[in-house]
């Protein structure tokens, strides 16, 4: 992990924007889209954009879940491991798909049930779905 | 499927190390417990279409602007509160 500011990158996040990821079991609700590229500008940090590469038109927001909910921890199952080329921890990405409503205030809210799991050593990824002591959506309004 | 009836305080064995026991029935409602290794995911059935709504709900045409208003609001909100933001 670099040691550089608060909010840059982490290893893991910056070795994997603007690469094609592939996500081989689609995204629950989304199973057609299997390409994605995570892209960044500094300004947007630690925020990202999960672009779909199948239909143009279609993005997610997504932040490395460790900024914002730092406890936040779960068990992934071997096999889903498996699935994405089995990478280390420090080739794992955890994020979430961050969902917007900009009104007056911005209000964001992110599943905890749903962490994205990125290999970045493979450009694999895919959405699990876990067990949460979380059980409601969490939101944060800025 | 395969379709059991069980009491109260029954239990059913799944494989060698799964063991799903009824611990009540009221009206409609049935509590299980469920002893099984760790590597097991265990879920509510439900979760799945509910992650699909919610990632639904969640798609966005990529706007330039969105994601580096929200940085900069939460920067603000951050050091307004004296609370670090990435503790």
């Amino acid at each position: 992990m670099s040691s550089s500011g608060a909010e840059s990158l982490t290893t893991s996040e910056y070795e994997m924007l603007n690469k094609a990821m592939e996500f081989p079991f689609g995204l629950p609700g989304f199973p057609e889209f299997k390409k994605f590229v995570f892209v960044q500008h500094k300004e947007e940090r630690p925020f990202a954009w999960m672009r779909s590469l199948d239909d143009e038109r279609i993005a997610f927001a997504v932040v490395e879940a460790y900024f914002l909910l730092p406890d936040f921890s779960f068990e992934i199952d071997d096999k889903e491991l498996e699935e994405i080329g089995n990478p280390p921890p420090d080739k794992c990405g955890i994020f979430f798909i961050v969902k917007i409503d900009a009104g007056e205030k911005v209000r964001l809210t992110v599943d905890c049930h749903a962490p994205l799991i990125i290999n970045t050593r493979d450009q694999k990824g895919r959405q699990v779905i876990v067990p949460s002591d979380k059980p409601e959506p969490t939101v944060f309004e800025y | 499927m395969l379709v059991i009836s069980r009491k109260q305080g029954e239990a059913i064995k799944v494989a060698e190390n799964i063991e799903v026991t009824v611990i009540s029935v009221d009206g409609h409602r049935v509590r299980l417990g469920i002893k099984a290794p760790r590597s097991v995911r265990v879920l509510r059935s439900e979760l799945d279409t509910s992650v699909a709504a919610s990632n639904q709900s969640a798609v966005l045409q990529p706007q330039t602007g969105l994601l580096k208003q929200i940085a900069k609001a939460r920067q603000e909100k951050s050091s307004s509160s004296g609370e670090s933001a990435n503790p």
